[in-house]
């Protein structure tokens, strides 16, 4: 008898991300980033499912390296001149009048760097939460558990998900072939020629796929007429909820004519989606439940994000660039936040393969 | 159950077209074998079957084509989904899921079965595939056989009456090929299922089918194999020398043809077979006790090779066993974990991608990774243009390969021989030592097959060494001077191709089952021996 293994709900770690999100947003000091990345990264090593689609957390940690240098070759540039130790100082150059407000070069001082490197280690954090995220619960995964309705929107962003490794596959294989063909292999040289192959080869793919889903009863639906009817619902939903949400926004009276439009467009879109997934043969094989771990695990993510700021709010600073001169310091509570994380680790169940 | 009309189908744009006024009723049950050429219209006249010709490629039909009673005409391909499974080449770019078992599962959820019964049938499919262990294997860690496997089963799980399989088969090792025609047959036999499926490797095929249909340049014929086989274009081997030979009745298999066995071996008695003389003198390459380990599993070890001057070498070995590392490592595309690599006496990873295709040159499984140009005409020209030779000079390779091609065609369009001849014209333009191919037999018919043997045996005469991986033991037996067999990244035997052979080192080609343990190897070689008879 072949079990499905038991898996939490691909909502749950992106619930649990958003939740840190929360937190990890308003966060320049650089010790709870990197208590956060080092955090992150225990979780992905303990509840990775095995062996698929790479592992876009490492990637997205790479990213973030290259981030931080950009951002620490920006401040060196460009950076604005502020106090502390002068480390070197370049040459200025002066800039005409109407681009006051810019410098170019001039001394680079400590504070500068480690200003730029705790602003640059921020948004590589977040950038780790997308790429811890994607890593526990693959997007295509997420896109599955849509209902039933938005299953042909889930499906198409899901093969345009599965397109960017096929892609780097072939820029792979053609970058072997061009090996072989004696012609340069890096550089622009190397670029030139290889796109329309590669594209090429996407496009045929997709047909292949389009096919091969048709064959097997993609799209198949018992009623056409009433098919009909839930898009043309659909889009009149869609235009009242526009008209109604920009004459709100602009504030343009009656503002009951409005309110009355956006209400009535979003039960349309309602009525729409269920007259369509009624139309559907489809039927889902793996029932995706929220269970209670899965709610634990994305509470987790909101109790750490939350407390982040809580802790912020406690201690004004301790979330921000530490000061010239001192070192970073955490609060007992606000690592207690990130212990969140780990403990969200500890909860999800393990993924066998 | 599939009945076409007075079908005539052509392609948009297309002069002629594919087949015309076509009748042809497959019954329901049996194993339905479509044979022919390469682009005599095989993979249409299956795609015909569901819908997906020409719902999908384009082109207009005359006639009726009507499966289960409905007219492909107002029908899409997903509306004959519970009662045709179709297997299209290549199964993995067919693959819609992640993991097996939602693969397998996809047909039936799009079908609105109910999750109980989706339980219980792919219990069921694994269990008939033989695949318990890999339910949620994602499809990209699958061997060439699982895959396929995956494939067969995908199709097979919404219960179709109809199974549609367009060259099962290619690209698998001899046992994998067995294993999955031995199920195909197992669910003809258990199930009651119609199966259709074409196949170049008619070998493996052709006694099993109930019946054969043959392609041949627009026109279709139906009927018995041993009817069918007396007038194809293609046969195998051992048909082939039955065929010459007027052995009646006509036998499809070596079993069936060893009641002749006694008096053919007769009239070669005084006969050995003619092996031409190769000069094992002057080293082109050496592979010198090299070892890849790659993620602490080893793709290759220990291995040492040496290829001389103007010898035809057959790389064997089932899937996995290390044949395209090996020639990666030749050309450079593959580093060694330790050992030393010699091509023409320099490490090949060590050389400049220009100096590189001047020492070897390699055209992989699909030769048109390696071409760019919009016509053959500027394929060859660039080519001339990338090796820094004499405008022309490609474009004489090609035209001494393929005479006949119109050089404005773009590369996409010709056969699978005719571009492998493209490739390979490419290659030569450097006119390196070594060339190497990676399955090269994929997808050609035995026109195109004996063709490209004709040429390579052509270049190595000439002191050109080339090396070639492959799965097929015909191709191998008609080209090769030496075999090297490998097995778990090991080379296990390695030497002149008939003792290889005869030593049962090597799988046998046809001829060689019968013949043995006299070691003839072809059909070729055999009516030459006949033929010099007094």
């Amino acid at each position: 008898m072949n079990k499905v293994p038991l898996t939490l709900h691909p909502g749950a770690w992106w619930f649990f991300g958003l939740g840190i999100l929360i937190g990890t947003s308003q966060v320049a000091n650089p010790l709870l980033n990197l208590v956060t990345i080092a955090a992150l990264s225990f979780v992905v090593a303990l509840r990775r499912p095995l062996g698929r689609f790479g592992n876009p957390f490492v990637t997205s940690l790479k990213v973030g390296v290259v981030l931080i240098a950009l951002r620490l070759l920006l401040a060196v540039a460009f950076g604005a001149r502020t106090s502390g130790v002068v480390l070197v100082r370049l040459p200025e150059i002066v800039l005409p009048d109407w681009l006051a407000g810019v410098c170019l070069g001039g001394p680079v001082t400590s504070t500068l760097l480690v200003q730029a490197f705790c602003l640059g280690l921020s948004l590589a954090t977040v950038l780790a939460i997308f790429g811890a995220c994607s890593t526990l619960a693959p997007p295509e995964r997420l896109l599955q558990s849509l209902p039933r309705a938005m299953y042909e929107v889930g499906l198409s962003l899901a093969i345009a998900l599965a397109f960017l490794p096929e892609l780097v596959a072939s820029a792979q294989a053609l970058k072997a072939a061009r090996r072989l063909r004696g012609r340069p292999t890096n550089g622009i040289a190397g670029l030139r020629g290889t796109f329309v192959p590669i594209l090429e080869g996407a496009l045929e793919r997709s047909i292949t796929l389009a096919a091969s889903m048709d064959a097997r009863g993609f799209g198949r639906t018992s009623r056409e007429g009433k098919r009909l009817i839930a898009q043309v619902v659909a889009l009149c939903g869609l235009g009242a909820i526009i008209c109604g949400g920009a004459g709100l926004l602009a504030g343009a009276s009656p503002t009951l004519l409005w309110a009355v439009l956006l209400v009535v467009g979003t039960v349309g879109l309602v009525v729409a989606l269920h007259l369509r997934s009624a139309v559907l043969l489809r039927t889902a094989f793996e029932e995706q439940v929220f269970t209670l771990r899965s709610l634990m695990v994305g509470m987790l993510g909101a109790f750490g994000g939350i407390g982040l700021l809580v802790a912020g709010h406690l201690h004004p600073g301790v979330l921000d660039v530490p000061a010239p001169g001192a070192w970073p310091l955490a609060t007992p509570l606000s690592l207690a936040a990130l212990f969140g994380i780990v403990v969200a680790g500890l909860v999800a169940p393990k993924v066998t393969s | 159950m599939i009945v076409f009309d007075e079908v005539t189908f052509t392609y948009d744009g297309a002069s002629a077209p594919v087949f015309g006024s076509t009748s042809l009723e497959l019954g329901e049950g049996g194993l339905h074998l479509v044979v022919g050429a390469t682009g005599s219209g095989k993979s249409t006249l299956l795609g015909l079957c569901n819908g997906h010709v020409p719902h999908f490629t384009g082109g207009f039909v005359e006639g009726k084509v009507t499966v289960d009673g409905k007219s492909i005409e107002h029908a899409r391909p997903r509306d004959f989904a519970e009662f045709v499974g179709m297997v299209r080449q290549n199964p993995r770019s067919s693959f819609v899921a992640d993991t097996v078992a939602h693969e397998l599962v996809y047909a039936m959820e799009n079908l609105g079965w109910s999750r109980a019964a989706m339980r219980t049938r792919l219990d069921e499919i694994l269990e008939q595939l033989q695949l318990g262990d890999l339910a949620n294997r994602p499809l990209n860690q699958l061997s060439g056989g699982q895959a396929q496997r995956v494939a067969i089963g995908a199709a097979l799980a919404a219960k179709p009456r109809l199974l549609i399989l367009d060259e099962p088969t290619s690209g698998l090792d001899i046992d994998t090929a067995q294993g999955v025609l031995n199920l195909l047959v197992n669910t003809v036999t258990n199930d009651g299922l119609t199966v259709v499926l074409s196949e170049h490797r008619l070998e493996r095929v052709v006694g099993l089918a109930q019946q054969v249909v043959v392609v041949d340049r627009g026109v279709v014929h139906t009927g018995e194999p041993s009817t069918m086989m007396a007038m194809s274009p293609v046969v195998p081997p051992i048909i082939d020398l039955a065929r010459c030979q007027g052995f009646a009745p006509l036998p499809l298999t070596v079993d069936a043809a060893r009641v002749h066995r006694a008096v053919l071996m007769e009239r070669l008695q005084s006969h050995q077979p003619e092996v031409p003389r190769v000069q094992r003198e002057e080293v082109v390459a050496e592979v010198d006790d090299v070892t890849i380990s790659y993620l602490g599993r080893c793709a290759i070890k220990n291995v040492t090779v040496t290829l001389h001057r103007g010898e035809v070498v057959a790389l064997v070995g089932p899937n996995g066993a290390g044949k395209s590392t090996l020639l990666g490592l030749l050309s450079g595309l593959a580093v060694p974990t330790s050992g030393s690599v010699r091509v023409d006496g320099d490490a090949p990873t060590t050389l400049r991608p220009m100096q590189l295709v001047k020492r070897v040159g390699l055209i992989p499984q699909d030769p048109g990774l390696v071409l760019y140009g919009t016509s053959v005409e500027r394929e060859c020209s660039e080519a001339d243009h990338d090796a820094g030779r004499e405008p022309g000079t490609t474009a004489l390779w090609f035209r001494r390969f393929q005479p006949e091609v119109d050089v404005v065609r773009h590369p996409r369009d010709l056969s699978e021989g005719q571009r492998l001849c493209l490739a390979l014209a490419v290659i030569m333009a450097t006119a390196p030592p070594l060339i190497l191919l990676d399955e090269p037999t994929c997808g050609l018919d035995n026109a195109a097959k004996e063709h490209l043997g004709d040429v390579l045996t052509g270049l190595a005469r000439e002191g050109t060494s080339v090396v070639v991986a492959t799965h097929d033991v015909e191709f191998m037996a008609e080209i090769a001077d030496r075999i090297i067999v490998l097995s778990n990244g090991s080379v296990v035997a390695d030497g002149p191709a008939r003792l290889v052979i005869s030593r049962g080192d090597a799988p046998a080609p046809q001829i060689f089952e019968l013949t043995s343990p006299e070691p003839w190897l072809t059909t070729g070689e055999v009516l030459a021996a006949l033929a010099r008879q007094p």
